[in-house]
């Protein structure tokens, strides 16, 4: 995945999956600010725009925890499906940062990391390891639509906040909100933990403050428990852009006030909150009679683009055979005009950015290997040398099978009659997908000396290893000049390596060394950051092979990762037609020594996976792995992801082992959230890349599993029904 | 707390900064590459600013139509975006009733009885479009209801449909200066009829020759460049 990862999109050769295996909300705090500033408020309203635009949507206000809400406290409303906003405030020492997502249409989460300056206590006890200055925290949060607004029927929404750890921010919420007349909405709801501080009006129960196991995990046992009170507003639209809010809070800030962070006056808070064309919207806000503050929010949407379609240029006509060339067999006597034949096809194809892995002639049938760099919808590739196709082939061949080529493996051969190409051209891009024939392509994969691919491809230049909201620093990175390599000693058979040295940045001062419980299999990364420089990244001999029908392999050997070496093998089964895939994969691998060169530490692992890949439909995605993990510990890691059809994926995922809590330490058990970025479709221009950021809470030893460049399923359903099924708009782009 | 924000987002700039700079300096024969100088200048434009040595588009002068007819045999039509841009299409490939004609820098406008069905390269481009019955009033002289349909790609890459509901009359507004040969002037108003189209309406123009052929025409299309001018310079 090397080549086609990036943080964001506005950084292409930028890999963000070296080091610490977390990092991203900052990153995706500057991308969406990018995203929404590359989204140019449309002068020309006469386009056809859809009901995600984050500038046209009925996007609510966002209150001071990135959530949908009046100033600080919750409110009702939900953003458009699949919005992805981006909230910045700060306020009497707080200074909060939250990305939000519309995970579906009644569901939304969020992650939030937060510094809080000169807290030194909590709960009247010194906080341990902190010097007194700023204190960061993360936290996430979950909402739930009950019920939609209608006539009569108020929104209600149920929420936690700050569900899992410290519970600094830990509070629960049922509200509801009604627009009572056009331009005024009414809020009011019920809270608990921090919303239900002030002046409460009863108790259920009594709210533990104990943490669970060793934190980081649900804390069920207090939702909905303790004092509960009341807290309510009003939002007036006073105009398009602006609106005024007034609200009544129920969070006594105890913390902050013990601290002397913040000197509470009064329960109420007011805001102004302006709209600007692109969907951006900044805040102030006057808070309980004591403070300032200010807040801007960015909303864009996985499914908007800044250019629907993409700005390349026109795919070649088909050309439409006369009867008389249908039937003309001449070229087949004529031996000379033969053999010019691949090269015109190549030349038509090169003009496309593809690249031809062979042609196989018949009188009647072509097969064409073909090599996508480039395109990002797959279908857009296959249309494109289609066209090419007709125009170069003679006219007796009535039969195109395109085999799309990855690494060497034939992944699929898509059969095309070339008069449904003629006929369709101009017809809806589902017509041709009903003639289509997709159909498994095992023995097809090319010989060597087939395929024009170049056997070596290199990269010189910088990179960028990150880590973001680490519990002492939000942000570190370096910038480090890489040099990168490929070489094909078959189609198959690649010797892969990258160096990199440290140009500028602060990962190595990272001082954190967490104890742990297990072997440190991924807890010395401080370690790996100081000494590595310069790195050897990684330098592998890789095999790829299908080994029969639906079976596609790989054989890793060498330098696999930044802290491991030693063989990997994948085996993967995906018939063409499937959602479902499974694999298994095997290694045995040591330990790197830290200052990444040639050297092994002395411990050895062999850890492996049984895999399940399931497409869910409706954008839904799950992946279940069990197996032996990095540190020996046995379990399972469960995936979800919502994939969009161009690209964009956000997902979660949680592993539990054998390892107890205790042995986990801190955080009890690893998870986390991941995105995926499809960089042309960021930029409008066609690419393959991904950016593929993952964040933890906590990098720990337990879950751990190798960090591999190259496994296969990503690679292969890409060409499958399923997943072609989902682009063939592209297919005539 | 304000300071140390603004130290993340300084540190966070400056590496980012490094990094672009480092970026342009950046060299590899990936045939999956990107086009850099385009990133770089489409993230400048995004942030809205104006980087040294961009080439500006050029001015240059548009060539006679006598001098593009005399270069070339191919049909050739002349278009003018609502901006004003202005440029000739040379007839590339015919395939049955439809004709595509492409501009030199490859960007492909495709007719049928001179109606936009399809573009290529404008940005936001109308993917097909069915324009049966419109064409079927407008050649036939015939005011009246008819139907036609967009298909776009939406920012998802997932294909919309716009369906319109249009009325054909006589009179063509704003079309000027009409061609000497036009012996009909024809307009077609339509207003989005599907959810996607809402809120879309739209007011085309054509002047007719001999036989109900479209000389001249204006277009509303869901590109980017908006409506487009067409003239028929060589059938």
């Amino acid at each position: 995945m090397d080549e086609r990862s990036g943080p964001c999109g506005q950084m292409q050769a930028v890999s963000a999956r070296v080091w610490p295996r977390r990092g991203g909300p900052a990153g995706m705090v500057l991308c969406a600010a990018l995203i929404a500033l590359s989204q140019p408020a449309d002068a020309q309203t006469e386009h056809p725009r859809f009901a995600f635009d984050p500038a046209t949507a009925a996007m609510p206000g966002f209150n001071m925890n990135g959530a949908p809400g009046l100033v600080d406290m919750p409110g009702a409303a939900m953003a458009p499906d699949a919005t992805l906003s981006s909230t910045v405030s700060h306020v009497g020492g707080t200074t909060r940062g939250t990305v939000t997502f519309q995970i579906a249409p009644r569901l939304s989460g969020s992650f939030r990391y937060s510094g809080l300056d000169g807290l030194r206590r909590l709960g009247g006890v010194a906080i341990p390891n902190h010097d007194g200055g700023l204190y960061y925290d993360r936290s996430f949060d979950l909402r739930f639509h009950l019920l939609r607004e209608g006539r009569y029927r108020p929104d209600v929404t149920i929420g936690l906040q700050d569900f899992a750890g410290t519970s600094l921010f830990g509070a629960e919420y049922i509200v509801a909100g009604k627009t009572v007349m056009p331009g005024l909405r009414v809020t009011a709801g019920l809270g608990w933990g921090r919303l239900g501080s002030y002046k409460p009006l009863g108790r259920m129960g009594t709210r533990p403050t104990d943490l669970l196991e060793q934190g980081g995990v649900p804390s069920y046992d207090r939702w909905f428990r303790g004092d509960i009170a009341a807290f309510g507003g009003l939002e007036w639209a006073v105009t398009d852009r602006l609106t005024l809010m007034a609200e009544y809070s129920s969070d006594a800030y105890v913390e902050e006030v013990a601290n002397g962070l913040f000197a509470r006056k009064s329960p109420w808070n007011i805001g102004l909150d302006y709209r600007f064309d692109n969907g951006t919207r900044a805040r102030v806000m006057a808070m309980h009679g004591a403070a300032l503050g200010a807040q801007l929010s960015f909303h864009t949407n996985p499914r908007s683009s800044p250019m629907p379609g993409g700005t390349e240029t026109a795919p070649l006509p088909v050309y439409r055979r006369s009867a008389a060339e249908r039937v003309d067999r001449g070229w087949l006597a004529d031996a000379g005009g033969r053999q010019t034949i691949p090269a015109r096809l190549s030349a038509a194809l090169e003009g496309e950015r593809l690249i031809p892995g062979g042609l196989e002639l018949s009188e009647t049938r072509a097969v064409l290997r073909l090599i996508n760099p480039v395109y990002g919808p797959e279908p857009q590739a296959i249309g494109r040398a289609a066209r090419a196709m007709s125009r170069t082939l003679p006219g007796t061949v009535e039969t195109f099978v395109i085999v799309p080529v990855v690494r060497g493996m034939a992944m699929s051969a898509i059969t095309l009659q070339r008069a449904d190409l003629e006929r369709l051209e101009h017809a809806p891009a589902r017509d041709l997908l009903a003639r289509a024939v997709i159909a498994d392509a095992a023995g097809l994969s090319p010989a060597p000396g087939m395929t024009a691919e170049p056997p070596l491809t290199w990269y010189l230049g910088p990179d960028l290893r990150y880590s973001l909201f680490d519990p002492s620093n939000p942000f570190r990175a370096d910038v480090v000049a890489t040099a990168r390599a490929m070489y094909r000693i078959t189609p198959r058979l690649e010797l892969s390596g990258s160096i990199s040295t440290r140009v500028a940045g602060n990962l190595d001062q990272i001082d954190r060394r967490d104890p742990s419980g297990l072997p440190r299999v991924r807890t010395d990364f401080a370690l790996y950051a100081r000494e590595g420089d310069p790195s050897l990244d990684h330098l592998t001999l890789t095999h790829y092979l299908r080994p029969g029908r639906d079976l596609y392999g790989r054989l890793s050997l060498g330098y696999l990762e930044q802290m491991y070496a030693g063989v990997s093998a994948e085996l993967l089964w995906k018939p063409v037609d499937s959602r479902l895939a499974l694999g298994l994969e095997v290694n045995h691998v040591a330990q790197r020594d830290f200052d990444q060169g040639f050297g092994l530490r002395d411990y050895e692992i062999t850890t492996g996976h049984l895999s399940a890949y399931y497409d869910l439909g409706r954008g839904y995605h799950a992946q279940l792995d069990v197996g032996r993990y990095l540190a020996g510990d046995v379990g399972a890691t469960l995936s979800l992801d919502r994939e969009f059809v161009n690209g964009w994926r956000l997902g979660v995922f949680a592993t539990l082992t054998d390892a107890s809590a205790e042995e986990f330490g801190e955080g009890s058990f690893d998870k986390g959230i991941r995105f995926t970025i499809p960089v042309g479709h960021l930029l409008g221009q066609p690419s393959r890349r991904l950016g593929k950021v993952t964040v933890r809470p906590l990098t720990r030893d337990g879950g751990a599993r190798l960090d591999l460049r190259d496994r296969l399923y990503e690679q292969v359903r890409d060409y499958h029904r399923p997943e072609l099924e989902k682009t063939w708009g592209r297919v005539w782009r | 707390m304000g300071t140390g924000l603004a130290m993340m987002a300084w540190r966070c700039g400056r590496v980012l900064t490094g990094a672009a700079l480092m970026l342009l300096a950046a060299c590899g024969n990936d045939p999956g590459g990107l086009d850099r100088g385009a990133l770089v200048a489409n993230v400048a434009r995004g942030a809205g600013l104006a980087l040294p040595g961009q080439p500006t588009p050029a001015a240059a002068p548009l060539a006679r139509p006598e001098q593009v007819l005399a270069a070339t045999q191919a049909p050739v039509i002349r278009a003018q975006t609502a901006q004003g841009d202005s440029l000739y299409l040379l007839g590339v490939q015919d395939n049955g009733p439809y004709r595509s004609y492409a501009t030199a820098t490859s960007q492909t406008v495709t007719l049928r009885g001179g109606l936009i069905t399809a573009t290529r390269g404008l940005g936001r481009d109308l993917m097909r479009a069915d324009v049966v019955q419109v064409l079927d009033r407008l050649t036939r002289g015939s005011p009246g209801n008819a139907q036609r349909s967009m298909e776009v790609l939406d920012g998802e890459d997932v294909t919309r449909t716009l369906l319109f509901d249009c009325h054909i009359a006589h009179g063509a507004p704003g079309l000027a200066p009409r061609p000497a040969q036009a012996r009909r002037l024809m307009q077609e108003s339509c207003r989005g009829a599907n959810d996607d189209a809402a809120g879309l309406a739209f007011t085309n123009s054509y002047a007719m020759g001999d036989g109900g052929r479209i000389l001249m025409s204006r277009q509303w299309l869901p590109v980017s460049s908006g409506a487009m001018l067409l003239e028929e310079l060589r059938p």
